[in-house]
């Protein structure tokens, strides 16, 4: 549905954010991990018309997006990463303006539309307050209300979780795997939760280049049997760092669990653990550093 | 859609405090100068309150007196959405660039024009109070109030909106947008009394933006009851005033949408921060540095000495970075 092909971004001042993207995206939820600064947002923005890549094409269904970017901004409802929001406007007014914008031109119909999604953000009750006033998960939740008006066909939201409470995040990502089943959703996100909760394909990237791309199932089983665990104290961490590729630590009962990337069994006390989509996640991250 | 976005900027305004005082304050000099005895806003002799060439100048003093107020309507109007990042948001919906910038300007226009309003209002209102002394008051007449408003008032709120709308479009700057007002102010005043020479008279009096010259020079030989009752022709140098000045909000305009640009300029400043500030953190390991630096240990109780023997604070605050 959505094809990426080559695209390059140089900033003006020379850093490349984008190396190259290939990427084709299907019906569905997609999830594009990486750390920040990876080049998520800069290809995002680039899919939502509002960058000009350096070169390559972007094409979504049959619309040259970069030729006819109208055309795309017609069926896109797009979430930016950390956006701000106007001082003295209440959810309502701002959504109904946004409905205009949109071109939902009737009265009625753009009543329905805002009333229908301020329920299904769960804003309803507080529809006449300012937005200003909203907290993060509330302002997140109008961002994703503004980005459904009109039944986009491609969705693209940029780390939409940052900032959220578990419980935001948990109603947020059910909304967005409901609308998810027929459209096109391109999920951006450094949480790898996000990804392996919801999205069916995934890409991981890394300094502006896509790292690895799949299902998140056949990833896992990629790096199946290279994973190895070992619990150890947090003296003994420095050591196990120079010696092993070290994917992730984490503290369990004041001790450290190591999961290291390898091969071969590494022996030495560890085992072998089934892989996660962090591991697989980690273990790309340490590879493109291993690569620079 | 123009007139929706229009509309929106204009309920948008509506709710800025700045309007509502600026309104009232307006109001009340002009309501206040009809019927209180010492309160008068002119100093010529003989003219009535509400005389015509009172209503004139009034305008001409309200219309440049508002240059603060509206460029902070227009330039917020253009640089709202850069400044509270939402942006975005806006520039991936389908509307044009025609639409956003017009639209935009319309309706900030347009509530600078209705805090003009003001003007007529308060003279209207003012005269017609019970305790306003007759013998400082002419009978009311609509066509100096139409007039005023639509050949002095309006045109100049034209021309300095459009004026200041194109700067905010370039620039992106509130700072930079009221630099610009504070220097328009500064050479009006400066160049008035500097090129006051009788051979430039007509030059002047059709190139400075308020119409100010060209009313003064229309009216300079009338009389007392002619300035209190007439309007002068809309001829010479005041009708090419104007239309020299609707030219030029015509062209700012042309020049704030040739500038505007509606696809992005890149990550904002804030979006750039973070990500530096991201990056400088390897992933997997986010406290490993901090776990091993040494931070300086704060002192308690001797920072005043301390700071007087050696000539700065004993403790200097631990940098955030």
């Amino acid at each position: 549905m959505l094809e990426l092909r080559d695209v390059s971004h140089v900033y003006p001042k020379g850093t490349r954010a984008l190396d190259h993207v290939s990427l084709s995206i299907p019906r569905g939820m997609y999830g594009l991990l990486g750390p920040n600064g990876a080049g998520k947002s800069t290809l995002m923005r680039t899919i939502a018309t509002l960058q000009t890549p350096s070169e390559g094409t972007v094409l979504f269904g049959d619309i040259d997006v970069i030729r006819e970017p109208e055309k795309l901004r017609r069926t896109l409802g797009y979430l930016p990463q950390d956006f701000g929001v106007y001082p003295r406007v209440s959810a309502y007014d701002m959504l109904d303006h946004m409905a205009v914008l949109k071109g939902i031109a009737s009265p009625a119909d753009r009543k329905t539309t805002v009333e229908t999604l301020l329920q299904q953000v769960n804003l309803w009750t507080v529809r006449k307050k300012n937005l200003s006033g909203f907290s993060g998960g509330m302002r997140q939740r109008f961002g994703i209300a503004q980005a459904l008006i009109g039944n986009p066909e491609l969705i693209i939201v940029d780390e939409p979780t940052a900032g959220l409470d578990p419980e935001e995040r948990h109603r947020f990502l059910n909304l967005l795997a409901e609308i998810g089943e027929n459209v096109v959703v391109i999920l951006s996100t450094h949480i790898v939760e996000d990804v392996s909760d919801l999205c069916h394909r995934m890409a991981v990237m890394t300094d502006g280049r896509v790292q690895l791309e799949g299902s998140p199932q056949t990833l896992i089983q990629s790096t199946r049997g290279r994973i190895w665990m070992k619990v150890v104290d947090r003296a003994e961490l420095a050591r196990v760092r120079e010696q092993y590729e070290v994917l992730s630590t984490r503290l369990f009962a004041g001790r450290t669990v190591v999961h290291v990337l390898s091969d071969r069994d590494p022996g030495n006390g560890f085992t072998s653990v089934d892989a996660g989509l962090q591991d697989v996640y980690f273990s790309t991250l340490a590879q493109s550093r291993r690569a620079a | 859609m123009l007139i929706q976005i229009a509309r929106f900027e204009f309920r948008y305004l509506l709710r800025n405090s700045l309007l509502w005082l600026t309104f009232a304050f307006t109001f009340a000099m002009v309501f206040f100068s009809m019927n209180i005895q010492d309160w008068e806003l002119g100093s010529e002799g003989g003219l009535v309150r509400n005389a015509a060439y009172a209503t004139l100048r009034n305008t001409l003093m309200v219309s440049l007196m508002f240059m603060f107020v509206t460029t902070s309507f227009v330039a917020n109007a253009v640089i709202r959405d850069d400044e509270t990042g939402y942006g975005p948001i806006i520039r991936s919906t389908p509307i044009t660039k025609r639409e956003y910038i017009f639209g935009r300007f319309l309706g900030a226009f347009a509530v600078a024009a209705v805090c003009m309003l003001a003007v007529p209002l308060g003279t209207l209102l003012g005269s017609a109070m019970p305790w306003a002394d007759p013998a400082n008051l002419g009978p009311t007449r609509i066509t100096d109030h139409l007039y005023a408003y639509f050949v002095i008032g309006l045109p100049n709120l034209l021309a300095h909106s459009a004026i200041f709308f194109a700067l905010a479009t370039i620039t992106r700057s509130m700072m930079a947008t009221y630099l610009g007002v504070i220097s328009l102010v500064a050479a009006f005043f400066s160049l008035d009394g500097a090129l006051d020479r009788p051979h430039l008279q007509t030059a002047i009096a059709v190139a400075e933006p308020f119409a100010a010259r060209a009313v003064k020079d229309a009216v300079r030989y009338w009389t007392i009851p002619e300035r209190n009752t007439l309007l002068p022709d809309l001829t010479g140098a005041l009708l090419y005033n104007r239309l020299l000045w609707l030219g030029v909000s015509l062209l700012c305009l042309g020049i704030a949408y040739a500038v505007y640009r509606f696809a992005d300029r890149g990550m904002s400043k804030r979006e750039r921060k973070q990500q530096k500030l991201a990056q400088r953190q390897p992933v997997d390991a986010p406290f490993a540095a901090a776990a091993t630096a040494v931070l300086p240990a704060p002192r308690h109780g001797s920072r005043w000495r301390g700071a007087v023997w050696r000539g700065r604070p004993a403790s200097s605050p631990p940098r955030r970075c």
